[in-house]
């Protein structure tokens, strides 16, 4: 018995098992600190008295120990309160100190079975599966975006276009989406206008990126009434997308308020790669552009109001309705009924 | 290292889990009784109390430590021939720290073992029992850090092994109603799936690996009281090691104590 209790005293877990080689801490802060100072867009916008963090996270740093500096990066970060920021930890797992309230707000207002409802067949679902498509019996398009990362839409959305062109209007769900490319963004908008469609405005350190009009992409163009679906969740591309599509003819946008996420990045020059890596080899997440809406607010924070706006009730989810959906699907009706356009 | 693609990675798998469950078949081969007067076959039933450390590179290079109970189901028969165990233990923490920083901890262990008997040898003019044979393990180790983050997303790292390795077991009865036990487990090959940051590396989620790339062990010493003929509880010391170097560097370690009751069928 006492050969037990002196070999659990002993810890032989703690002869195998040895502590931290060494603290970057402080390396750590000082560098979040100074990336944030030197890029980040909106801290006079939003008000953030950046030179006072410092002096409150540098002594909080002092005061952390071992993985407690993770609760205190994750505060400092938090301050930005930007849906973008986040610490990437070694083993590539992301923290995002912030969200939205908006975001959070309508997360679970969004039901992929009951949209399924509003169906006789089954929704189609492209190869890379970031997209489902289908055609309601009284012939309404429907397309539900997921994701705008990776080259997805570049190579498929053509494709769901020639499927779904010849239905009497279409609806273009947006909601419950998180980011991607500005290239994705061109190759869903490029099927709504016969005219080239000029972008909204970039700012990348400070400096007006000029960008390319979007031109239109043969063979599909789609003059029929289009409904955009979104809500607190649409966030950051998603957001770029619906305010384009929102400025073109037939186009109205349903729903509630997007989530606002509007900082980017670029890998060019490399000082406006938004991922910094960090000397303990953390890496944080730091936009170093922007985007305008066309009226010249920043995306960030406002995000896009529709021009209808109805939310989702969580007890008329659990009942099968989804009043966005089914508000573009009327309107769509109405706007269609008779051969009207 | 080169990525593995997907297929091959779903064919080791297939391969590995096959062989394993291959080994287990041999259960049917349950042939008569033979009971050895000193091997607690049956039924087990028993809890641990363990101090844990770890260093999980995947989460920090930070150590955490803290204390864990654990619980554990077993089933042993003795056949004429070889010893069959089956043991299932499952331990949980929400107490590992680094100084103020907390993570919860979980893990699972599915324990099958062969043990055959070798010559008694002759101890202090007692008998001392040898038993050795393979083992095929399934190790299951989840850690999720507790931050106060304002989000939905959230950070864990885990890592499943299914092994293939050896055990051995020591008995050396001082009574008719006391023994010293002692026994030692230990990973050979193992199939181990781990998270890996599959944006930025090109690192498999699954690998075979040898013991020097995945020391999953233990060592017990117990000390067992025969309360009836049938009934017969144990308290004693176990270390438990997992060390894992081919992805982030993963190490725990337990000191436990253990106690179980056994009641042999």
């Amino acid at each position: 018995m006492a050969l037990i209790i002196v070999a659990v005293l002993a810890g032989c877990r703690d002869i195998y098992v040895k502590p931290a080689d060494s603290e970057m801490h402080l390396a750590d802060f000082e560098a979040t600190w100074n990336r944030v100072n030197a890029l980040y867009p909106f801290l006079e916008m939003k008000g953030i008295d950046w030179d006072a963090m410092y002096g409150v996270y540098k002594q909080r740093t002092m005061d952390a120990h071992g993985d407690e500096f993770l609760q205190v990066m994750c505060d400092l970060l938090g301050e930005l309160k930007d849906g973008h920021t986040y610490l990437q930890l070694n083993g590539g797992d992301r923290i995002y100190p912030w969200y939205p309230d908006r975001e959070q707000k309508d997360r679970h207002l969004y039901n992929p079975f009951v949209v399924r409802g509003y169906f006789d067949m089954e929704l189609l679902v492209n190869d890379s599966r970031s997209a489902e498509y289908g055609i309601t019996a009284d012939n309404i398009g429907y397309v539900f975006l997921s994701n705008f990362h990776e080259g997805y839409y570049q190579s498929e959305f053509a494709g769901i276009m020639s499927y779904l062109q010849n239905t009497r209007g279409l609806v273009i769900d947006i909601r419950q989406k998180r980011g991607g490319s500005l290239q994705n963004v061109q190759a869903v908008v490029a099927h709504f206008s016969e005219t080239p469609i000029a972008m909204p405005k970039l700012i990348i350190l400070d400096e007006d990126i000029p960008l390319e009009p979007v031109q239109p992409r043969s063979p599909v163009y789609f003059p029929k009434p289009v409904m955009v679906l979104v809500n607190g969740s649409t966030f950051s591309a998603g957001e770029v997308c619906t305010e384009i599509l929102k400025q073109l003819p037939y186009v109205t946008v349903i729903g509630d308020t997007t989530g606002g996420g509007g900082v980017v990045s670029s890998g060019d020059p490399p000082d406006a790669r938004a991922e910094y890596k960090l000397p303990s080899g953390n890496k944080i997440y730091i936009g170093t552009g922007y985007f305008e809406k066309y009226d010249g607010e920043p995306f960030e924070w406002s995000g896009i109001v529709p021009d209808v706006i109805i939310q989702n009730k969580p007890e008329e989810l659990e009942q099968g309705i989804d009043r966005q959906l089914s508000l573009a699907m009327e309107t769509i009706r109405f706007l269609t009924k008779n051969g009207k356009k | 290292m080169k990525k593995l693609p997907k297929s091959r990675s779903k064919l080791i798998v297939i391969l590995f889990g096959t062989f394993i469950l291959t080994s287990a078949t041999m259960l049917r081969g349950q042939d008569e009784l033979f009971e050895t007067p000193c091997f607690p076959s049956g039924i087990f039933a028993g809890s641990s109390f363990s101090g844990l450390a770890l260093k999980d590179q995947y989460i920090s290079p930070e150590k955490y430590r803290g204390p864990l109970w654990s619980y554990n189901l077993g089933w042993a028969r003795d056949h004429s021939k070889y010893i069959y165990r089956l043991n299932f233990e499952y331990g949980f923490s929400e107490q590992v720290k680094n100084n103020n920083a907390r993570s919860q901890v979980t893990l699972v262990a599915l324990r099958q073992g062969f043990l055959y008997p070798l010559k008694a040898h002759k101890l202090f003019n007692k008998e001392l029992f040898i038993y050795l044979g393979p083992s095929a393990d399934f190790y299951y180790y989840q850690n999720d850090p507790v931050l106060a983050i304002h989000g939905f997303e959230y950070v864990h790292s885990i890592l499943t092994m299914f092994s293939l390795g050896f055990n051995a077991e020591l008995i050396y009865p001082i009574t008719n109603r006391y023994q010293l036990e002692s026994a030692v487990s230990l990973s050979i090959l193992s199939l181990g799936i781990r998270s890996v940051d599959d944006e930025e590396s090109d690192e498999s989620m699954a690998k075979l690996l040898p013991v020097f790339e995945a020391l999953n062990g233990s060592f017990d010493l117990r000390n067992r009281f025969y309360i009836l003929r049938k009934l017969s509880v144990s308290l004693g010391y176990r270390f438990q090691i997992t060390n894992i170097n081919a992805w982030d560097p993963l190490i725990h370690a337990r000191d436990e104590i253990t106690f179980d009751l056994n009641f042999k069928i």
